[in-house]
């Protein structure tokens, strides 16, 4: 075999500098696509300045109003008593009658076609984009319940009054309302009626305030149809909504 | 140019030469019969992948491998199944859906075809690291017709990939190092990127082959610049590449709205999962424990599928017409030569300061090594990642056994042995394809033993 031309240290540099400026492209073109695709409305302190405050009356009337509103790829700030949990392998189809062609669908069409309710609407949220990432904030109870839980899960780091937990890659942080904190961007603010089993809605304000949670959409939800919530905490969420829209005065 | 990488492997230090060359100088017909040889062996290879492949039913995990092909890349999002490894076979698996639809071609088709490519690459690479014709072949043989390689070629899962790619990188290396074509080693770093976009244990290989080139710089090592621009180079395209092509195959979880500050959670997490995986199921059920691989006969993976009829008159299952396993048993006349192979090469390898038998010898070691010591059940499918070198290793050693002087106890033993491989192969055969059960003698015997099979508790794994 015949020696083949020798390389040049010029070549080389050169082609080492390319591979790293490719390198830092696509480092660069991959942050700015993912901060592309983040949908938002325009974002107010919550508490502080009005921001597009909407009444509902279920959690999955929640998660259309984000849906017909396109939000995506947003921080979704959940308050409320309790945590529902679920079993996501449940919603799986494992058909005993599978054979080529396989049925092809999106998981997260075929969740929000056949299994969007009051317990779900969070997951389908992250399923179909409209949430990257959820900070519930819980009440004692609930939270305790789910530090407990957290306990045997993979991926979970535990700190005073918050969880830090995720589920298939997606991020979750679970935190008492002293606790509670902003992610460095506007949210997607729920407030559901059950939040106020523990807390004032002045608290809860207040609480918005000092951590300096920015929303540009705020939803406030009667939970109808939960026997747990009591029509008090109802009056308190249309007191919170009435401090909303005061700018928390 | 003062810093030369050798373009021989050398007789102290370097691989064997590769006895075909001297053929392909002496004479074209020698080294086309070679080929010749090569051909048919991927062609034997071919014909075990594809025989029976249009009835073969589909796994859970296939549909499982479709559906989350199209959540990753319509909308970013991992799973449902095996999300914590990297993504590449999501857009591989959707890239041959949208050309080929969701029949057996669009969802199994890829691995098909990797899995056979793998025959010629391993003859290449055998070549190149034992310097034997007839090792190669029979290595490339071994691949052809070994029941893991064959079961997961016909499946859509990744593991095939994760022998194709470092294959493919470990060719490119050597070509490189022979060549002295950067072009070379962008290739290499390419595929080695690819196979880290598989699955991470593609590092391993990557270390070897990585350790090889920047050992062939230093042994050459003049200083001075052309010694620097060399390092730079070697390191931009065996280290900055491959990550670059990892972190690239994320593209569609950005979709997501993630940025890239947001990306090393999610690495985190997909190694934490990876850390302690312990299955799907409530207990664990088949081989998972690596150490045992080259131990133990009858080493297996099993893949159950449970059909009804899509047609036809409503009635209660029946497992015995309705269970199909596809069980990948080792050969043993392969596995169970892994140790005293590679004592033997380890051996030849410090007696004779051989580069290319201590670097099959390390990425035998290190393909397989990690995987016996880890805390968490391996399953054996997993073992086509280690099969590549476990393929020349054998052969390799065997044909070291052979007395150098004698010509009759040379040309018969891995002939003779290959003959035996390929029998047992041959036998094993219906069992990787789903045809087990109704196999005479043994068929009912191998049911009983699929429903019969334990589960092992979790509680093995707990993190310590």
């Amino acid at each position: 075999m015949s020696d083949p031309a020798p390389v040049s240290n010029a070549r080389l540099v050169g082609l080492g500098l390319l591979i790293c400026l490719v390198a830092a492209g696509v480092c660069v073109g991959l942050d700015r696509y993912g901060a592309s695709c983040r949908k938002s409305g325009v974002a107010a302190a919550a508490g502080v300045a009005p921001a597009s405050v909407v009444r509902l009356a279920t959690p999955e009337a929640a998660y259309r109003f984000w849906r017909e509103r396109g939000y995506h790829g947003r921080t979704v700030l959940y308050v409320a008593s309790g945590w529902e949990r679920i079993d996501p392998n449940q919603f799986g189809q494992d058909d005993p009658r599978r054979n080529y062609p396989l049925s092809v669908y999106r998981t997260a069409d075929h969740v929000e076609k056949n299994f969007l309710d009051r317990r779900t609407f969070l997951y389908v949220a992250a399923l179909q984009g409209v949430a990257r990432r959820v900070i519930a904030v819980l009440g004692p109870a609930a939270f305790q319940e789910a530090r407990e839980q957290a306990k045997n899960a993979k991926n979970v780091r535990l700190g005073d009054g918050t969880i830090y937990l995720t589920y298939q890659g997606f991020p979750r942080w679970f935190v008492t309302g002293e606790r509670l904190f902003a992610p460095g961007e506007p949210v997607l603010l729920y407030v559901a009626a059950s939040a106020f089993k523990e807390s004032t809605p002045a608290e809860l304000v207040a609480r918005l305030k000092r951590a300096g949670v920015k929303t540009d959409a705020a939803v406030l939800c009667d939970d109808t149809g939960n026997p747990e919530v009591t029509a008090g905490e109802r009056g308190a969420l249309d007191e919170f909504a009435r401090l909303l829209e005061r700018g928390g005065r | 140019m003062s810093v030369e990488l050798s373009h021989h492997s050398g007789t102290s230090a370097g691989a064997a030469r590769p006895e075909g060359r001297s053929h392909a100088v002496g004479g074209s017909r020698a080294g086309e019969r070679t080929w010749l040889l090569v051909a048919g062996i991927t062609l034997v290879a071919l014909v075990f992948r594809l025989y029976g492949i249009w009835s073969q039913l589909p796994t859970a995990d296939e549909q499982a491998v479709l559906l989350s092909a199209v959540n990753y890349m319509e909308s970013g999002q991992l799973g449902p199944t095996m999300w914590n490894h990297p993504a590449l076979r999501n857009i591989l698996a959707y890239g041959m859906l949208k050309a080929f639809g969701s029949g057996v071609v669009g969802t199994i088709g890829l691995n098909l075809v990797l899995g056979t490519l793998c025959t010629p690459l391993i003859y290449a690479v055998a070549r190149r690291l034992a310097g034997s014709l007839r090792v190669s072949l029979a290595a490339a043989l071994i691949w052809a017709v070994e029941p893991l390689a064959v079961e997961y070629s016909r499946q859509a899962i990744n593991d095939i990939y994760l022998a194709f790619f470092p294959l493919a990188g470990i060719l490119a290396v050597y070509r490189y190092l022979d060549r002295e074509r950067p072009a070379w080693l962008l290739v290499a770093g390419a595929m080695f990127g690819l196979g880290l976009a598989s699955k991470w244990s593609a590092l391993f290989q990557l270390a070897v082959m990585g350790g090889l080139v920047c050992y062939r710089l230093f042994r050459s090592w003049k200083g001075g610049a052309a010694g620097a621009a060399r390092a730079f180079f070697i390191g931009a395209a065996l280290g900055i590449l491959p990550v670059t092509i990892y972190l690239a195959s994320f593209y569609p979880w950005f979709q997501r709205g993630y940025r890239l500050e947001e990306w090393p959670a999610l690495q985190q997490s997909m190694y934490r999962e990876t850390k302690l995986h312990t299955g799907y199921k409530d207990l664990i059920y088949g081989d998972h424990k690596a150490w045992q691989w080259f131990l133990v006969p009858g080493i297996s993976h099993e893949d159950f599928i449970f059909h009804l009829p899509e047609s036809g008159p409503a009635r209660e299952p029946n497992l015995r017409e309705d269970l199909t396993v596809l069980m990948a048993v080792a050969n043993p006349l392969v596995w169970l030569a892994v140790i005293p192979a590679f004592l033997l090469l380890v051996r030849a390898a410090r007696r004779e300061r051989s580069e290319g038998l201590t670097v099959l010898v390390g990425l035998l070691l290190f393909s397989y090594g990690p995987m016996a010591v880890v805390h968490r059940p391996i399953w054996f499918n997993t073992g086509v990642v280690v099969l590549p070198y476990v393929a020349i290793l054998v052969p390799f050693a065997l044909d070291r056994l052979a007395p150098a002087a004698s010509t009759g106890a040379r040309r018969y033993l891995v002939p003779g042995y290959l003959a035996a491989v390929a029998l047992v192969s041959l036998v094993l055969f219906p069992l990787a394809i789903g045809k087990g059960f109704g196999l005479p003698l043994v068929g009912d015997q191998l049911f009983q033993n699929a429903l019969n099979r334990q589960g092992e508790s979790k509680e093995l794994y707990r993190e310590r």
